[in-house]
């Protein structure tokens, strides 16, 4: 799924980033800003309009994007449960 | 060359929100300068700073960037200087590398990817007292074994760890350069940097909870863009309200001044080219400067606390609408002041293009210089009387500077298809943790701002001031002439001229005449107007009272409604094209800014006339 259907306060795992083509700046630019397959993000906060743009951590930091640049990754729902044992 | 005689130099490096800048402020001081790199609109700063032996280095603040693949012209040039093939900028004899101890992950990439440029190199681990508080410790000896690289623990803001710094970078300052190791796919870096990270770092407890609790209240969907008007509404009152008595010094100071010029200096050309060419020039740059200043510190503070980029995020999907991004907003809302500034402001947009945009379409919100002639022209023709629960003279105004907006937004709408055509990076970006602002810096970057503009937007005020000051004065008419000097002067030859330009938009004699004189300031237009019409007044607001009366019956309606369109689009002030130049490099920006506002307030001032004079007959 992607991170635009995540829905504030989940958390979701990074499963994959395209980076064919025409977005491989933009996938790059991702990479750089932190995001990699495996690593945890939370959706923190979205735009007033139309959710977007969209604002989340990822691992440290907190990053902002609009819609269409987040459709280049794509993500797995971690379930509270799994993520409050993994805590422990 | 030769190696004995020249100081070493070293490049300060580092992701953006590392607090580079910050520590550049440290270690340099007032020490620096700041200047463009040629041919392209990236900014320089280079310092002096001391090692612990009492020598000095050359120390260059290379721009901010992710990683050695550019994605703007900063990013270019702080790669090609690393990489030593910048052309005027020399390799670096040393790296100091700015990381944020909150953020090691990410900032370690970077690191990894400088470590195999093979160049002699200094981790500076900032921030370290945030990494503390958040409950983090980081291994600095293990950091600096897996590495293989010296690592100093820093707080730039408070000056810790500074010696250090100086201690470890001139030990690398004697070390040679490496040849590069290949350069490596970003993923093993990202794996590198994660697999040190979780080496070194023990965590315990919620990093960054204050943020987050900041956030839910400055992002949230409704107190969010309520505290964003709140503060902006801040922001506008002290630009306006602080600048007035400052404003008020100045203009008293410098006609103290032309007092003084016009009894010491025998009348004649001289006088009255130091009275009302140079004084009045250096007074005309000099009053806007309390104004810059308030809003370059409110801008200054937004930024360093962080809130800049919230303000941003907020914004950015009504920006998108007309293909600007949400970064162009602070920039815009500055140019209500003066378009100067917000031009100066449009640094922190990334993207060329946005950025470019942005300054081709800030001129067209109303800035506070256009007030006054906005005042004079509804008080004489507009009646005051109420519509509804307005009053129609308030209701004209607010239309003006609605006309204003809505100009800008088509302007980009059309330039983003056109001349700035081609995708923007979009809208990526980090939102750095909240900080209190630090008193130095603040000062450090007001100072730079206030000497740039002085500097680069004030010699061709002056300049322009005095050649229009001779354009209205010389030659004088002949005794006995009943022409009045500025007919009879270059100037207002010239506007006889342009008057054929002018008269198909209704436009008079008048009118014509204070084109040229209007290009100093815009409110020069009711000081010229009352020049013309030969009002003798002793203050300004007797000058206005008698303008108004004069222009009422002098002018017919259609005239005066296409004037006021026309100052809503018409090409700016001199010092607001001085200060696109100085930001877009080169003189063909400001041109076409020139030529399309132009174009721009033609039509419309046409059409407003032509339109009128239909409908009223």
């Amino acid at each position: 799924m992607q991170i635009e259907d995540l829905k504030v306060g989940q958390t979701a795992s990074v499963v994959k980033i395209r980076e064919t083509g025409t977005h491989a700046a933009e996938a790059l630019r991702l990479r750089e800003m932190g995001f990699d397959e495996g690593i945890e993000i939370e959706l923190l906060h979205r735009g007033l309009i139309g959710g977007c743009p969209i604002a989340f951590r990822v691992g440290s930091n907190v990053i902002a994007l609009r819609k269409v640049a987040s459709r280049l990754i794509e993500v797995n729902v971690i379930p509270a449960g799994v993520q409050a044992e993994a805590a422990e | 060359m030769n190696a004995v005689t020249t100081v070493p130099m070293v490049a300060l490096v580092g992701n953006p929100n590392a607090g580079k800048t910050s520590l550049f402020n440290a270690l340099t001081g007032a020490r620096q300068k700041v200047g463009n790199y040629p041919g392209v609109t990236v900014e320089r700063k280079v310092g002096a700073m001391q090692l612990p032996d009492g020598s000095n280095v050359e120390i260059v603040d290379l721009p901010g960037t992710y990683s050695l693949s550019p994605h703007s012209p900063d990013e270019q040039v702080t790669r090609d200087v690393l990489m030593g093939e910048h052309g005027i900028e020399r390799a670096p004899d040393a790296i100091i590398c700015v990381v944020d101890a909150t953020n090691l992950r990410n900032h370690l990439r970077f690191v990894l990817e400088l470590a195999r440029l093979g160049r002699p190199m200094v981790v500076a681990l900032n921030m370290i007292d945030l990494a503390d508080r958040d409950g983090t410790k980081v291994d600095t000896a293990r950091l600096s074994q897996l590495l293989g690289l010296p690592v100093v623990p820093t707080v730039a803001v408070r000056r810790r760890g500074l010696a250090d710094l100086g201690q470890e970078t001139a030990t690398m300052l004697m070390r040679e350069a490496v040849p590069a190791g290949p350069g490596a796919d970003i993923r093993a870096l990202q794996h590198e940097a994660q697999r040190i990270a979780d080496a070194v770092t023990t965590l315990s407890g919620g990093a960054g909870a204050a943020t987050r609790r900041i956030d839910n209240v400055a992002l949230h969907p409704v107190f969010g863009p309520v505290i964003l008007a709140v503060l902006l509404f801040i922001m506008f009152q002290a630009v306006f309200a602080w600048a007035e008595a400052p404003m008020a010094w100045i203009e008293d100071g410098i006609a103290a001044l032309q007092a003084i010029a016009a009894s010491v200096i025998p009348e004649g050309w001289v006088e009255s080219m130091i009275v009302d060419g140079v004084l009045a020039g250096v007074g005309g740059v000099v009053v806007f400067l309390p104004q810059i200043l308030i809003l370059f510190a409110f801008i200054l503070v937004l930024e360093q606390s962080g809130y800049m980029t919230r303000a941003a995020f907020l914004m950015d999907r009504l920006m998108a609408y007309v293909g600007l991004n949400g970064r162009a907003f602070i920039p815009l809302l500055s140019s209500f002041a003066c378009a100067i500034p917000g031009i100066m402001a449009t640094r922190s947009i990334e993207d060329p293009k946005d950025r470019l945009t942005t300054i081709l379409i800030a001129p067209l919100m109303t800035c506070s210089a256009r007030l006054p002639v906005y005042a004079v022209m509804i008080a004489a023709f507009i009646p005051d009387r109420q519509v509804g629960f307005a009053n129609l003279q308030g209701l004209v105004l607010f239309g003006l500077y609605l006309f204003g907006i809505v100009g800008a937004m088509v302007a980009a709408l059309v330039l983003r298809r056109t001349v700035t055509r081609g995708a923007g990076s979009g809208f990526m970006m980090e939102m750095p943790k909240y900080q209190w602002p630090v008193v130095r810096d603040l000062i450090i970057g007001l100072w730079q701002r206030g000497v740039v503009f002085m500097k680069r937007a004030g010699g061709i005020i002056l300049a322009s001031t005095i050649l229009l000051w001779a354009f209205a004065s010389y030659p004088v008419p002949p005794e006995g002439s009943d022409e009045s000097p500025i007919e009879y002067s270059i100037a207002g030859r010239i506007g006889s001229a342009l008057e054929v330009v002018f008269s198909p938009i209704g436009f008079n004699h008048e009118i014509s005449m204070t084109m040229l004189p209007t290009l100093a300031a815009r409110e020069v237009s009711v000081a010229a107007l009352g020049t013309i019409y030969s009002l003798q007044a002793d203050n300004e607001e007797a000058l206005q009272q008698g303008l108004v009366e004069r222009l009422r019956t002098a002018w017919p309606l259609p005239t005066a409604l296409a004037f006021l369109a026309w100052v809503v689009f018409a090409p700016q002030c001199i010092s607001t094209l001085a200060v696109v130049k100085r930001e877009t490099n080169g003189w063909k920006w400001p041109l076409f800014m020139f030529a399309y506002l132009f174009a721009l307030a033609y039509v419309m001032a046409g059409l407003t006339y032509w339109i009128s004079r239909a409908l009223i007959g």
